[in-house]
């Protein structure tokens, strides 16, 4: 029968130890910052493209009311002041439509399996390019950590597994020569994990500045009270439609009765 | 419209773990602010400011019934406002008092009723209330619910006025500036005037009138001491709450620098205020100052169209300038017959310069046709007025029998008189009645005398004839010096025909006198100046 033999560890040895044990905490929770970063964004995201398509639709057909009551007036009452608005107008109202129906209406609502969460979380604390420790590696890192974070956005697990991977599979497993070495190369690791997690700190609390977070908080709040503020704001700006829409009609008529 | 481009935070590629935000055109906050509208409170119910006073006038408290009672006015209730006013009248409050006379005074919530309203103000007023006291004053001033009585007006105002109502001084201000039921006093007016606008009252809108007349009783010194510092005062007050006449005493002042500094530009300003309420002086001197360039640029166009104001309204000074505008063409086209018009008007008001225009238009056919009678007929008025142009050619008209027989001594008589008021062209004339013995005994020295009156006052045919008389020594020892000296003055203050005659004349005079001779009578003619004041 034989005995384990309990090595016991040198000083160094131990040092490098304590420090892997804090390298792993502090990258584990930078992990679940990541994650919640990237949840937040997604959120928001998904929470714009919710508003746009209710209500920022309905401002852009709003402010195309405007641009025509604006420009009715212009050929009403000519003057470089009536047509200098009139193309104002039209301007803002173009620049409505675009962000109404641009790239962020498109956003989807989004929920992430526990399991996609793990896995990123995973892929977070291996690939996040801030913790590289030369450019080239930097590089590598920045283009898997894109491809992971659209693959957790749009909910595809699969593709994440596989990502991290084809990551790992890459990875150059480059140990340093003897114990000193691999010290030194931990406590620069906890160093960069410690700096990107105080650029995540930073970026949340911008975010949760954001005026898409305070209308998102305003639609939470009101939710309490059983109330759907996307859906109150598309009825107020419809009644302003409806007004601007007679106004228009008005104007017609004053058109068609003003003397040639 | 412009939803100014905050920067709003997003991430603008999310697959970037990068910072990078982009700006946005507004949707988003746009959305928060008609959010902000939704969620926004109901507003609270206003705390009601009344409760504390309605319970102070509950328990009989007599100055919040009254504030219950002016707060119900404000918001309309009017019975209510009443009854509460009367509630503090039960206890004599004075205010309450002044205030239901006001309610009847103006109908409010009761029938309008001034004899009712009187009582009221008499109620207060007994208690001294000074409102109430200018109140009764007002209604004895206006015979509203009490006789018309402006000695018990003034007497009311004075008791408000001496408690320090400024509006109160001001109409007993007024009462003594115009002797309303109290002795007419400028002095007392004043007073009343400068007590009120210590207290910081400054104007009162009837007050022009009489602080007009305040300056007009400073500028002549009646019921007041002559004073023109302080007439410019009162002017200036009653000017600036737009009194015409006071504007244009101001302008006045400042045209002159009467109690003022001397400012022709402010001057102007007054006179334009004034002119523009249809003062006929004001229009007139603003004609003036246009016409003549004072304190505003020369400007005939200007000038006429102020004279012709003033000169439809009938001021004959206008009618003159206007007159002598077309006549000069100045601002107008040149036009004889419409300058004929404006004398005509000015001469038939007996104004001695026109009659005199007229008639020298009828003399010389100027706007009218050629007509000497008539031509008399208006120098005669002219000249019965003194107007010394006027004699001098209604004795021409004797003299050569133009108009009217020839009369030679009426022509002397008239020469006479305009010749002693200093008439150049007379002095000559009656100094050729005199040396031709026509209208009078033939008289050399009597002659001389009249020419050299004429040619020291620097007119070329006086000289002339002077400086014959010298070369012949007619009434005078002959002396070729003096008559080359005046004969070659005569030469080089005229021109055309009158200076070849003069010269010749100078010529045949030098004929006679040596070099040195000529000399000295040069040298004569060059120191040689006109007398002045002729």
């Amino acid at each position: 029968m034989s005995r384990p033999i309990i090595r016991r560890l040198k000083p160094e040895e131990e040092e490098v130890l304590r420090k892997r044990e804090e390298l792993a905490a502090i990258r584990a929770t930078l992990a679940e910052r990541e994650l919640e970063l990237v949840d937040l964004r997604s959120q928001l995201a998904a929470f714009e493209g919710r508003y746009l398509r209710q209500v920022g639709i309905l401002y852009a057909e709003l402010d195309e009311w405007k641009a025509r009551i604006s420009e009715l007036e212009a050929r009403l009452h000519p003057s470089a002041a009536s047509t200098a608005q009139a193309e104002e107008a039209r301007e803002h109202a173009r620049q409505t439509y675009e962000e109404a129906h641009g790239e962020a209406s498109e956003a989807k609502d989004f929920t992430a399996s526990p399991e996609l969460k793990r896995m990123y979380r995973e892929a977070a604390k291996r690939i996040h390019p801030d913790l590289a420790t030369d450019p080239g590696d930097r590089e590598r890192r920045t283009r898997f950590m894109a491809e992971a974070n659209r693959a957790y956005e749009a909910g595809d697990a699969e593709s994440l597994k596989r990502i991290l991977d084809e990551y790992e599979g890459g990875a150059e497993a480059v140990k340093g020569e003897g114990i000193g070495a691999e010290l030194i190369r931990i406590i620069r690791q906890i160093s960069l994990a410690k700096t990107r997690l105080s650029t995540i700190e930073q970026e949340l609390a911008a975010l949760r500045k954001s005026e898409i977070a305070l209308l998102r908080r305003q639609a939470e709040e009101m939710q309490q009270e059983d109330r759907d503020l996307l859906a109150e704001l598309a009825t107020a700006v419809r009644e302003q439609i409806e007004l601007a829409k007679k106004k228009h009609e008005s104007l017609l008529e004053q058109e068609r009765h003003k003397p040639a | 419209m412009s939803d100014e481009s905050q920067l709003q935070v997003r991430p603008k590629d999310s697959d970037s773990s990068l910072s990078l935000w982009r700006a946005s055109s507004g949707l988003i906050a746009r959305g928060l602010r008609d959010a902000a509208v939704l969620t926004e409170p109901p507003p609270l119910e206003p705390a009601d400011p009344l409760s504390e006073i309605r319970r102070l006038a509950e328990e009989g408290d007599a100055d919040a019934q009254y504030d219950l009672g002016d707060e119900y006015h404000d918001s309309g209730d009017l019975a209510e406002a009443a009854e509460w006013l009367r509630r503090a009248d039960e206890q004599g409050h004075a205010g309450a008092e002044n205030y239901l006379g006001a309610l009847y005074c103006y109908g409010e919530g009761v029938t309008r009723d001034f004899t009712e309203a009187a009582k009221w103000f008499r109620k207060a007023a007994e208690q001294g209330y000074d409102l109430a006291q200018r109140n009764l004053g007002d209604a004895y001033n206006d015979g509203e619910g009490v006789p018309q009585d402006y000695a018990e007006a003034a007497g009311w105002f004075r008791m408000a006025a001496e408690q320090g109502d400024t509006d109160a001084q001001y109409k007993l201000g007024i009462a003594f500036g115009i002797g309303k039921g109290v002795p007419q006093d400028y002095a007392e007016a004043a007073r009343w005037f400068r007590t009120a606008a210590k207290q910081g009252n400054t104007d009162h809108p009837d007050a022009a009138f009489v602080q007009y007349k305040l300056g007009l009783a400073c500028q002549t010194g009646r019921g007041v001491p002559r004073d023109r510092d302080e007439a410019a005062r009162w002017f200036r007050k009653a000017a600036e709450q737009g009194h015409a006449d006071a504007q244009y005493n101001l302008g006045d002042a400042c045209y002159y620098g009467h109690g003022v500094p001397q400012d022709y530009a402010e001057a102007v300003g007054w006179y334009h205020k004034a002119a523009e309420q249809e003062h006929v002086r004001g229009q007139h001197d603003l004609g003036y100052v246009y016409y003549y360039g004072q304190g505003v640029p020369q400007d005939y166009a200007e000038a006429v169209k102020w004279y012709r104001k003033a000169a439809e309204q009938g001021h004959a000074p206008a009618q003159q300038a206007l007159g002598n505008a077309y006549y000069n063409g100045h601002g107008v086209p040149q036009d004889y017959a419409g300058a004929v018009t404006w004398y005509r008007k000015v001469a038939e008001q007996n104004h001695a310069d026109a009659q005199f225009r007229l008639g020298y238009a009828y003399s010389h056919g100027r706007g009218v046709p050629q007509d000497y009678a008539e031509a008399v007929r208006w120098y005669s008025k002219a000249a019965g007025q003194g107007h010394a142009a006027g004699q001098n050619n209604l004795g021409t008209a004797y003299y050569c029998g133009q108009g009217v027989a020839q009369d030679c001594a009426e022509a002397v008589r008239w020469f006479g008189r305009a010749a002693e008021r200093g008439n150049a062209d007379a002095q000559l004339s009656l100094g050729y009645a005199n040396y031709h013995g026509k209208g009078v005994p033939q008289d050399y020295a009597e002659a001389v005398s009249w020419f050299s009156k004429c040619a020291s006052a620097g007119n070329a045919a006086g000289q002339y004839a002077l400086g014959l008389a010298h070369y012949y020594g007619h009434g005078i020892a002959p002396d070729y010096v003096q008559a080359h000296m005046w004969v070659d003055l005569a030469a080089s203050g005229s021109a055309g025909n009158d200076q070849k005659t003069y010269s010749s004349a100078r010529e045949t005079v030098a004929a006679n006198m040596t070099p040195e001779q000529i000399a000295e009578a040069r040298r004569l003619a060059q120191a040689w100046k006109p007398e002045p004041g002729q």
